[in-house]
């Protein structure tokens, strides 16, 4: 399944529920040819399996969230369970305030239910949902939501000690919108939505002990909703505008192979074949080669039916990786990958809630292109209970697209008009201490990386910047991360948890000039200026009642406070307009001190 | 119980409600103090070219005029055509008529002696405005242009307005106190006497453009103008527009277009990427130096629109709401000082001994202004009503007793 925004409350949780997941994979430098689609990099994240035994669960209720987990067998002890659910119900309380408040809001909630069944040694399935939404009232008449829905079936099935085969069929969405009645009359609710189905079938052959083949084949189905603009609230005459729906085809096959050729020298050899088709039904406009692609510079456009493949794409992926053990503590790591990537992702910047509008390849607009070096160094310390790392990547990037000058961004129903294909680089340095036993643990990690692009076509009009590299508006070089605990005692510990970035860049107006009867601001080269830099520390203790092994339920307290330097982290920044004068703003979600108190039983 | 309920809750709001504060970027650079032309070369009518400096976003001064500048009109043989200083940065070139074959563009040599200068441009002509009109939206006047060109030959459009509007104060005064005395101003000169009928002027401060280049005719067909919320005191009794029509170049329409996208309505969700504004304007002295502004020529036409909307009754104004009421004496629409703060006062006549110091104390300072008598219904005369200033003259409320003269009469 895929996760489209992959956090709540605009990034202050995680989406991925702590007491669901086993394993995490995130694959930056080498990605498997098994994943395609992308070019930045996977998050695999594995779901645990349900207790196989007995019903088992936790609990915790709080302040401003609570959480269950359940699981345990299923009719018999061939099948299980697992459960978790997050929601806040913080509504309740905002409506107990004064009326000037009454209208606030903020509340996600997020569900796993995942069913795993043993039919017998040789086959298992696999059944995983998982549902999750969010919700923000901003100045009480504009609010902000957004959802995801997934749910996969999975079959896996182990043909003899060489062979095993995974089938899997699924479905994801994600949906977003804002709705505003902030002008009753005027009252809009915007939305988009991302649809897909795929089937995926992967095999693994252990063909000796040296090799280990990966094969398979994949394809995914993707229905797209673009923007649709509603009146919303009584009295509300705004005008319906819908972008029309779009449809595609990712198709995908690979063959790698994991070579141990000797117990210090392993290579992955992959590669994968990527194909995309963009489907019907669509009016496809037509613009001449060589000119800017304008709607004055239209020269046709053609009504494809339902189902007509009306442009495809495709070609080969490499994935190479090798990996040398220099000792049993040291090793290093190189790795080449090439990746194709056909959904793009526009996001307005300037606007006091930066939308992202979703956009499928499509004959004016070309698959991404990106490939990529990357090398390693890690080393362990301290019979391994020490990882180090250090990994410096670069990457080129072919046909990344970008709005143009003056673009409209939302709404727009010839995006091709108003977007451009840019070149770019991206390059990093990732250094990475953990610790994960002993009284103290934890990680630190520190980012240093660029992602910049350059306009380099002058046939599409002005050129960005004048041609000139420009930081990509996720372009965020610093990071730095801590994750620490302490255990004071087996029923007391205490950890904290950093969290920094540089703010992203935007283009600010500099200055201003009086022209036709109003004050004129004259902007930024493209990303000059970024927001402020993104701060936040976090401290909690977790208290736990008493220890006796033979007790039915464990409870325990956990309390701290989040966001302790109380920064107002911003969440945009934004120019309006105010009788002929231009101000600058930025807006911050959460941006106090909040404490919080939960009360955890485990069962 | 409740008490800590709503402690929490607090908390909460403080917590997650969204904070807005203000926001200055650490300017890089300062791309401040650059040179910005604005004003189209008009042909057949006068040509007003406005020279300004760029500021710092926070400067509060709107505008930082250029002075003392040389700047002329000229055309591709060579023909220069001098304007005059007005002050304030404004620079006049009296009535001329262009050679529309001809291709013109401005010279500015500045005080400081930096020569600067737009793309010679084609003298378009500009064809009449067909007619302007408004609509009612629930909660505003809208204001539409119609326009052709038979020879298909303008396509690009950009318009400016002035709007003119009649309004009154709450009491129209028929009595006044001048120089210690109490005297009638009813009879013919009441209207100028009194401080009831007054017209203010505003101009344009959007950029209204428009193109017919997807039609297979040359028409501009309800193009948007100004927008009049219904609380507006310009909708109280006689409205004037007058519409400005320019024809302009593809390149003139794209640099209005970006100008306008770039700096209307910042901050909605709607809002277009941003962009540099490049016009057409060089500086010949220093070619890297940025300057900003589009030089176009035309010939304008332009429509005058008298709406009467007290005639009209179109709007169902609620008395007392938002400063807006019907005012004590007709069924014209009123807005500005409510009648709570209108309320008037008496001066009594009797004592007639203290009558002059009662008055003087009352109305010599002129914060207060007498408009009529005090009439009791048994009795008759017994004094005379007045009022805070802004309750009975116009001119406190910013506009000015001379009446436009496309205007019509006041009633």
């Amino acid at each position: 399944m895929t996760i489209y925004n992959p956090s709540h409350f605009f990034g202050f949780f995680s989406s991925f529920d702590p007491d669901i997941v086993k394993d995490v994979d995130l694959y930056k430098s080498s990605i498997p040819e098994k994943y395609g689609g992308r070019l930045s990099s996977v998050l695999d994240i594995t779901n645990r399996e349900g207790n196989k035994k007995e019903i088992t669960g936790s609990a915790g209720i709080g302040l401003i969230t609570s959480r269950i987990n359940l699981e345990g067998p299923l009719f018999s002890d061939k099948t299980s369970f697992i459960l978790g659910a997050r929601t806040t119900y913080a509504n309740w309380l905002l409506n107990l305030l004064p009326q000037q408040y009454k209208n606030s809001s903020a509340a996600f909630y997020d569900v796993n239910f995942d069913i795993s069944h043993q039919v017998d040694d040789k086959n298992n399935i696999y059944l995983s949902t998982y549902i999750s939404h969010d919700n923000f009232k901003l100045n009480s008449d504009t609010s902000y939501r957004y959802s995801n829905k997934n749910a996969s079936l999975k079959w896996k099935h182990v043909f003899s000690n060489k062979l095993i085969s995974v089938l899997t069929t699924g479905y994801d969405r994600y949906d977003y919108g804002i709705s505003s009645v902030a002008v009753p009359v005027r009252g809009y609710d915007l939305s988009f939505n991302i649809n897909q189905s795929y089937f995926k079938a992967d095999f693994t052959y252990y063909l000796s002990s040296k090799h280990t083949i990966d094969f398979g084949a994949s394809t995914m189905y993707y229905k797209l909703h673009p923007g649709e603009l509603e009146p919303d609230g009584k009295g509300a005459v705004t005008v319906p505008e819908v972008v029309p729906a779009e449809q595609a085809l990712e198709s995908g096959i690979y063959l790698g192979d994991k070579f141990d050729i000797t117990p210090k020298l392993s290579v992955n050899a992959g590669l994968r074949y990527s194909l995309y088709n963009y489907l019907g039904p669509q009016l496809v406009r037509s613009y001449p080669a060589g000119q800017p692609k304008t709607t004055i510079n239209q020269i046709d456009s053609t009504n494809y039916g339902s189902g007509k493949n009306i442009v495809s794409y495709g070609g080969p992926e490499i994935r190479a990786s090798a990996r040398y053990s220099i000792d049993d503590e040291l090793s290093v790591k190189a790795s080449y990958n090439t990746l194709r990537q056909y959904i793009h992702l526009l996001s307005n910047t300037a606007a006091i809630s930066p939308t992202d509008v979703w956009k499928l390849s499509d004959p004016n607009i070309k698959p991404q292109f990106g490939d990529q070096v990357s090398f390693g160094i890690y080393k362990n310390l301290q019979s391994n209970t020490i990882e180090l790392s250090a990994e410096v990547y670069y990457k080129r990037l072919k046909d990344f697209l970008d709005f143009k000058s003056g673009a409209d961004v939302v709404l727009n129903q010839h995006i091709e008009t108003d977007v451009l294909e840019t070149v770019g680089k991206a390059y990093g340095l990732e250094l990475f201490l953990k610790k994960s036993t002993g009284k103290l643990n934890g990680w630190i990690s520190y980012t240093y990386s660029r992602t910049l692009l350059q306009d380099n076509d002058p046939t599409q009009g002005q050129l960005i910047n004048n041609g000139a590299y420009y930081p990509a508006n996720f372009d965020k070089p610093h990071a730095f991360n801590f994750i620490g605990n302490y255990r004071v005692s087996h029923r007391f510990n205490f950890s904290v948890n950093v969290i920094y970035s540089t703010g992203r860049p935007i283009t600010v107006p500099e200055s201003k000039f009086f022209a036709e009867g109003a004050e004129r601001v004259i902007y930024s080269d493209r990303n000059q200026y970024r927001i402020p830099d993104y701060f936040r520390t976090d401290v909690g203790m977790n208290i736990d009642g008493n220890h006796k092994v033979h007790q039915r339920f464990h409870n325990s307290w956990s309390l701290g406070v989040y966001n302790l330097t109380g920064r107002q982290n911003p969440y945009s920044v934004y120019y309006i307009t105010q009788g002929g004068t231009v101000s600058g703003y930025q807006l911050s979600i959460f941006g106090a001190v909040i404490p919080y108190i939960n009360y955890n039983i485990r069962f | 119980m409740k008490r800590l309920m709503i402690y929490i809750a607090l908390c909460l709001v403080l917590a997650t409600a969204a904070c807005k504060k203000p926001f200055s970027a650490q300017l890089i650079t300062s791309a401040s103090g650059l040179l910005a032309i604005d004003g189209p070369i008009i042909s057949g009518d006068s040509t007003f070219i406005t020279l300004t400096r760029t500021t710092t976003l926070n400067d509060p001064n709107q505008q930082k005029a250029e002075l003392k500048a040389i700047v002329a009109v000229e055309d591709d043989q060579g023909k220069t055509y001098p304007l005059a200083e007005l002050g304030k940065g404004k620079y006049a070139l009296g009535i001329t008529n262009f050679d529309p074959v001809r291709k013109y563009r401005l010279d500015v040599k500045t005080s400081a002696g930096k020569l600067y200068q737009s793309d010679f441009v084609p003298m378009k002509v500009t064809p009449p405005i067909d007619t302007v009109y408004y609509g009612i939206d629930t909660k505003q006047v809208q204001y539409y242009v119609d326009a052709h060109d038979p020879n298909n030959a303008t396509r690009y459009y950009r318009w400016d307005y002035k709007e003119t509007w009649q309004y009154n104060p709450y009491y129209d005064a028929f009595y006044a106190y001048v120089n210690g005395q109490v005297i009638s101003i009813a009879g013919p000169n009441q209207i100028t006497a009194s401080g009831y009928y007054c017209y203010f002027t505003d101009f344009s401060n959007q950029i209204f453009i428009g193109n017919s280049v997807n039609l297979a005719q040359d028409i501009i067909k309800k193009q948007p103008l100004a927008t009049i919320p219904d609380t507006s005191r310009k909708l109280s009794e006689i409205y004037a527009i007058v519409v400005r029509q320019y024809a302009l170049t593809q390149d003139g329409f794209n640099y209005f277009q970006n100008l306008k996208t770039n700096t209307e309505n910042l901050g909605t969700l709607f809002d277009a990427q941003p962009s540099t504004t490049t016009g057409n304007i060089h500086c010949i002295t220093t070619p890297a130096e940025p300057v900003y502004g589009f030089i176009s020529a035309s010939t304008v036409t332009s429509k005058i629109v008298i709406f009467k909307y007290a005639d009209q009754g179109v709007f169902k104004i609620t008395p007392g709401v938002n400063g807006i009421g019907l005012n004590n004496n007709s069924n014209f629409y009123y807005a500005g000082p409510d009648s709570l703060s209108c309320l008037p006062h008496v001066l009594l006549l009797a004592p007639t001994a203290t009558f002059n110091n009662r008055a003087a104390k009352s109305l010599a300072t002129g914060d207060s202004l007498l408009f009529n008598q005090f009439i009791a219904p048994p009795t008759g005369f017994e004094g005379y009503l007045y009022a805070p200033k802004k309750c009975v003259d116009c001119s406190t409320l910013g506009g000015t007793k001379t009446r436009p003269s496309y205007f019509p009469l006041p009633f």
